[in-house]
């Protein structure tokens, strides 16, 4: 009567969509790694399995939304998911954007700057990590879903000092200035990657607030 | 002499296309029941509210006033009737308990019947106790309640919890409305000697059910959106208590309106979150409302009186 069986559902598929999400991400990370270290013909295929993998988390948000449009979970709290799975839809969109960017535009990262980008590259990719269990703990326990935002967090933070080093570093170096900016747009797509993971987190945040008085 | 009973009907039409947004109106308007759903429900709870307890009340509107003809009764369930239907068309917060105690006292005024004071001053002690009660439960129920709440760990539990209360809590709220708000539409019949009280529970219960089945959805839209500015638990909350009073009220004996107890729950429930719930332009027009119901009822009846009068 209470309609557990719809929240069930919606739940399935969000993780469902949360492990289209996760594939997209590592595989992204791994193309990526595969282009800074030199390998276009591998990091090209794998980036295709990235834009095949987004497509696929687009077709399950598109399941969540028709699900709870059916009913499932409270009208408050539904608008709320909503926004939540887009967000994480995003995280599976700027991964192949990433991708785009590195297959089309093709920047070409100095030697003295790669080991810098792949770390870069990893900090960004880890946010992911502690969000996963963040909504993954939202239909078990708010209080691991807090303290994994947090780490989300902080995490995204070390994102940012790296961007913000390894910019500075980048135009302190003797690259021409449309290198350099170029340089700039590819470390831009790296971390907006844990940029839109922190948007997913605090919008899961706004769920778990607006349940707590 | 069915022709007597009709107003009476009309009150309890009235009562029950107005009234059940106080109880079912935000988790009609939020979605977390159809609004079939909740009038169902509406008119079961207030069905059985009033063959259950409905009876309570009734000397209250019963003996407030002499019943020397039938027309008495007749007059006053007329005027409150009207009076309630001119307010409803100018949508403007009305209250039955107000218009049929002001339709009691124009009558009686005009055929230099007795009116029993101590009844006329107890209902409007208890009008006035309504909203500020109102406003204590709601502090009361909220941290109650939030105590329940904040041991809540996911988010299937907590949707879960409030879809079972905001319907059970809404059932509550139904059946303290049949009650506490029966007397109003058929307390005059029984004073008069022309209804045994358990016809006039069925009568009058079932006149609010056909009011809720047939009538309630535009005023559950309008007044669910006004409380559903609140969160689901604020709302719950302030529904709750708002039921209370009433089904307090219908244990002492007195009809209220169920209006003042929603309106006096927001408030308070407003008060403790620290958030502007109901404007003070609002507040002034449900109290003038109010006021121009009760006088405009005394006036109805008085009217009405001398134009039946006159006819005959």
């Amino acid at each position: 009567m209470f309609g557990r069986k719809k929240e069930k559902e919606v739940k399935n598929l969000i993780f469902e969509h949360l492990r289209k999400v996760e594939e997209a991400i590592l595989k992204m990370k791994e193309a990526m790694e595969l282009y800074i270290k030199g390998d276009y013909e591998r990091a090209k295929e794998i980036s295709y399995q990235v834009h095949l993998l987004e497509g696929d988390a687009d077709s399950k948000r598109r399941e969540i939304i028709e699900k709870l449009h059916q009913g499932a979970f409270l009208p408050t709290i539904r608008q709320d998911i909503i926004k939540l799975i887009a967000r994480q839809d995003k995280i599976a969109d700027r991964s192949e954007s990433c991708c785009d960017f590195c297959i089309s535009q093709r920047p070409e990262v100095p030697e003295e700057f790669k080991e810098r980008f792949i770390k870069l590259l990893e900090v960004s990719v880890s946010t992911f990590s502690p969000y996963k269990e963040a909504l993954e703990n939202m239909f078990i326990d708010y209080k691991i879903v807090k303290e994994k935002i947090h780490s989300v967090n902080t995490v995204e933070e070390d994102a940012d000092t790296l961007e913000w080093r390894l910019t500075k570093e980048i135009f302190s170096s003797n690259l021409t200035l449309a290198h350099k900016m170029h340089l700039r747009e590819y470390i831009f797509h790296i971390v907006s990657v844990s940029d839109i993971i922190e948007d997913a987190a605090d919008a899961l945040d706004i769920i778990i607030v607006k349940q707590k008085f | 002499m069915i022709f007597k009973f009709l107003p009476g009907v009309y009150l309890g039409w009235g009562l029950g296309a107005n009234d059940s947004a106080n109880v079912f109106g935000p988790q009609a308007y939020s979605g977390i029941i159809s609004y079939r759903g909740a009038a169902i429900f509406t008119a079961i709870f207030v069905l059985f509210g009033a063959l259950v307890e409905g009876e309570k009340c009734f000397a209250q509107i019963g003996e407030m006033a002499t019943f020397e003809s039938s027309s008495v009764a007749f007059l006053s369930a007329l005027s409150a009737g009207i009076m309630i239907h001119l307010m409803s068309y100018l949508k403007l917060p009305v209250s039955t308990s107000h218009a049929i105690v002001g339709s009691l006292v124009g009558v009686a005024i005009f055929h230099k019947n007795p009116i029993d004071t101590s009844r006329l001053i107890k209902s409007v002690i208890c009008w006035i106790i309504t909203p500020v009660g109102a406003v204590i439960f709601s502090f009361i129920l909220f941290f109650i309640l939030r105590a329940i709440f904040s041991n809540i760990k996911n988010v299937i539990v907590y949707n879960a919890i409030i879809k079972f209360l905001s319907i059970g809590i809404g059932c509550y709220g139904a059946y303290s409305l049949g009650a506490n708000n029966l007397a109003n539409v058929v307390g005059v019949y029984v004073g008069a000697g022309m209804l045994s009280p358990f016809t006039a529970k069925l009568l009058g219960g079932i006149a609010i059910s056909i009011g809720v089945l047939t009538y309630s959805r535009n005023v559950m839209e309008t007044v669910g959106k006004g409380i559903a500015v609140l969160d689901p638990f604020s709302a719950l909350t302030a529904i709750l208590s708002g039921a209370i009073i009433l089904h307090i009220f219908a244990e002492i004996g007195v009809p209220v309106s169920s209006s003042q107890a929603i309106v006096g729950a927001v408030f308070g429930v407003g008060l403790i979150r620290g958030a502007k719930t109901i404007s003070y332009r609002k507040l002034i027009q449900i109290f003038s409302g109010w006021i121009f119901t009760l006088f405009g009822t005394v006036l109805f009846g008085y009217v009405f009186s001398y134009i039946i009068s006159v006819i005959k």
